[in-house]
Parts: structure tokens; sequence; C-alpha cells
């Protein structure tokens, strides 16, 4: 006997199929979401100063745009977390989690677009677009994670390593002797670009996992591993 | 299926705990912690256990009092990592006036940091003004070293007048 599948909305009328444990809802999203973002604060400077970054306007707006997709993919089921049938205390643990969402989502845009400067823009302009894209192409779950995963991984390398190396003062490295021979005669003043301790890679790198980990572990009919396109549903 | 007590108590302790976290965020980004050390110390300040180190404070003044002021601002650095003691800073303030002081200019650069010292001692001063009652200052307020440090950046006429060689520093 096959399994019917479920009906549209039918996680708005009783328990999900996919039942959310309150330990998963109230400690370990929220836990995995605040350290994501917290860790997309930090910025380490060469001679070991701290600096704590919050989130732009624009990464804010980014981020809303990047729950809007979630929403549409199936990633993000809010009655799930807050739903009228569900007790009081089980509704502000659904809404910590959708408030943690939307700001991990702005600490990791605000960590994955140079502070200033051309780069800034060019950043910028590139998420609008890609949000965009994804929100017209309207991909399942799976799909919009892992490519999700690609965008910002790659991000990840570009902001830190790339130009992170671009910008690393006296010398630099291989990227910053590859690319000024490259381009001979441009400056790189106009590009904005800010230099950060290796540090702040790790950190930005432990922010993207614990994002990514938040993302999966949201309430939805699928499981991580699905999501992750690794295994079947049962 | 219906809660359990036992989820109760984990989405109540939950929610306790994830406004906390949130909060302790909001209050790193508010408070801008520079170093580690300033971690801890906007950490105990914020409950009222910060304490500097008296003994680093004692030699710091005693560096100040000969004019070694690089040391004295060693020694005040050690007494005060977090930068939360009012009174270590406006020493810090001065010193940096001290030096900076000169019979026909002044170091504008050294006057600047002053300032910016003397910001960190009235942010930690819960009156939002400093007063140290050392008979061996000109100054013994932060108005009054505020003002100097001010005009000592500042270009006008009275800059020009040769009698300012005769006067002395504070």
């Amino acid at each position: 006997m096959s399994a019917r599948p479920p009906a549209a909305g039918s996680d708005l009328a009783g328990p999900s199929r996919r039942g959310v444990s309150a330990a998963r809802e109230a400690v370990t999203l929220p836990l995995l979401l605040l350290t994501a973002a917290l860790l997309g604060s930090v910025r380490v400077a060469d001679g070991g100063m701290l600096r704590f970054v919050g989130p732009t306007v624009f990464s804010l707006a980014l981020a809303v745009g990047l729950g809007l997709v979630l929403l549409r993919a199936g990633l993000l089921v809010p009655a799930r977390l807050v739903a009228p049938e569900r007790a009081a205390l089980a509704n502000a643990n659904g809404a910590v989690v959708l408030a943690a969402l939307v700001f991990a989502a702005a600490q990791i845009f605000t960590l994955l677009m140079p502070e200033s400067g051309l780069m800034a823009v060019l950043f910028g302009v590139f998420y609008v677009a890609l949000l965009a894209t994804i929100g017209a192409a309207r991909p399942d779950a799976p799909r919009l994670v892992q490519s999700l995963l690609v965008v910002f991984g790659t991000a990840l390398v570009l902001r830190f390593v790339v130009l992170n190396g671009l910008a690393a003062p006296r010398g630099g490295g291989l990227v910053r002797r590859v690319f000024t021979t490259a381009v001979e005669g441009l400056t790189l003043g106009a590009l904005g670009l800010e230099h950060h301790a290796p540090a702040t890679g790790y950190a930005a790198f432990l922010a993207l996992v614990g994002f990514f980990a938040g993302l999966l572990l949201l309430p939805n009919d699928r499981s991580a591993w699905r999501l992750l396109g690794a295994g079947k549903e049962e | 299926m219906p809660e359990t007590r036992r989820d109760r108590i984990i989405r109540s302790a939950g929610f306790v705990g994830a406004l906390a976290y949130a909060a302790a965020v909001a209050w790193l980004l508010v408070t801008q912690p520079r170093t580690v050390a300033s971690l801890g110390g906007e950490l105990a300040a914020s409950v009222g256990l910060y304490q500097i180190d008296r003994v680093s404070f004692e030699e710091g003044l005693g560096f100040f009092r000969q004019d070694r002021f690089e040391e004295a601002r060693i020694a005040f650095a050690r007494a005060d990592p977090a930068g939360r003691d009012a009174t270590t800073q406006f020493y810090v303030a001065y010193s940096f006036y001290r030096q900076g002081w000169g019979r026909v200019y002044n170091d504008d650069a050294l006057f600047r940091q002053g300032l910016e010292a003397l910001d960190r001692a009235v942010a930690d001063s819960p009156s939002g003004r400093v007063v140290v009652a050392d008979p061996g200052l000109g100054m013994r307020s932060s108005d009054e070293l505020r003002a100097e440090l001010a005009r000592g950046t500042t270009r006008e006429a009275s800059d020009f007048n040769p009698l300012r060689v005769f006067r002395s520093r504070k």
C-alpha cells in the first residue's frame, strides 16, 4: 500500500507529519541561529583587535527577501512555528526561531559583503539578482538549500580568501601578486577592500555552518539529509 | 499529541535562554569590546564587579609624576585593561596633555589621543564628569582638561601671540 502524499496545507490542520521536538524548536534552533549571528558579527584585525559588526539596513532587507524565498520553496513553514492551534509558549518559541532566522540571515549577508567601496555595491547587486532569480525559478527545498550552499560558499571564498588576499598589507599573498600583475596600472584603493586576520575567515566559516545547520533543522516535510540531496524519504 | 510537562519545561527554559543569548549578542554589538580582555572587563563592569589593578595604577601614577608618560600609560593600561575606570582614563588623558604640551606649539596628535581617552573617562563616569582630587594637577576636572585639549588642537589668533612662550604647563 502506498502512502498518500500529504495534502497541501496539511501542516496547518494538525500535528506535523515530521514532528519537531520541543528541544529542537526551543533550544537547538535558536542556539544555532544566534551563534551564527554572533560569529557572523566578529571581525578580527591583524593586531588582534576585535570588532562586532551589526546588520545593515540593506542586509536586513536581503534577509527578509531570503525568508520569502525559503517560504516559497517550502523550507520555512511558519505555520509550524507560530499558529493558533499551538500553545502560547510553543508560539513564543516559534517566534524566537523566526526572529533568529532573519537576524542570522542578515548577519550572514553583512558578513559576506565588503563594508564599503565598489565591491560592496557589486556584491549587493549580485545578492539582489540572486534572490530575484531564485524567487522567479521557484526551486523546491532541496535544490534551494544546495544552491544557497554553493552561492554562500563561493561568496565566503571570494570575500575571505580572494579579496582578503588582495587587501593584505605589505606584499600580500599569491592572490594579490597575480591580480596586480594581471591588471597592471589599476590601483586597489577604489575597490574599498578591508583586510581581516585569518580568525575572521574561520569565524565566518563556522557562522555559515551554524546558519545552514539551522536551515536544515527548520520544521518542514523533509529530513536534513534529504535537503542536502543525500538519502531518501522513508 | 499533547505536550508533556518535560516539554513545557524545555520550552520555558529555551525561551528564557534564547532571549538572554540574544540580549548578550545585542550587548556585544552595542558595547563593542575591542579585545578579549576588554570583553571580560565590559562584562564585569555591566554587573558592577569591575576593579582596576591598584598596584599597576600606583605604579603608573609614579611614572606620571616623574613625567615618564609612555611608561605611565603602559602601567595604566595594565591597571585598566578594559578602559572602564574613569579616574585611570582621566590620568591617561592627562598624560597625553602633558606629553603633548609645548611652550611654542602643542603636539596635535597626542592632544587628540588625550581627547579620546577623556571621552572614555567621561563615558565611564555615572555623572558624566570626572573630578580627581590630586594637588599635583593643574586641572582637576574633565571639563577643564577637555577645554585645554580642545584649545590645543585649534588654530586661533592667540596662537601667534609671542607672550605664549611664558605660559606654563598645568
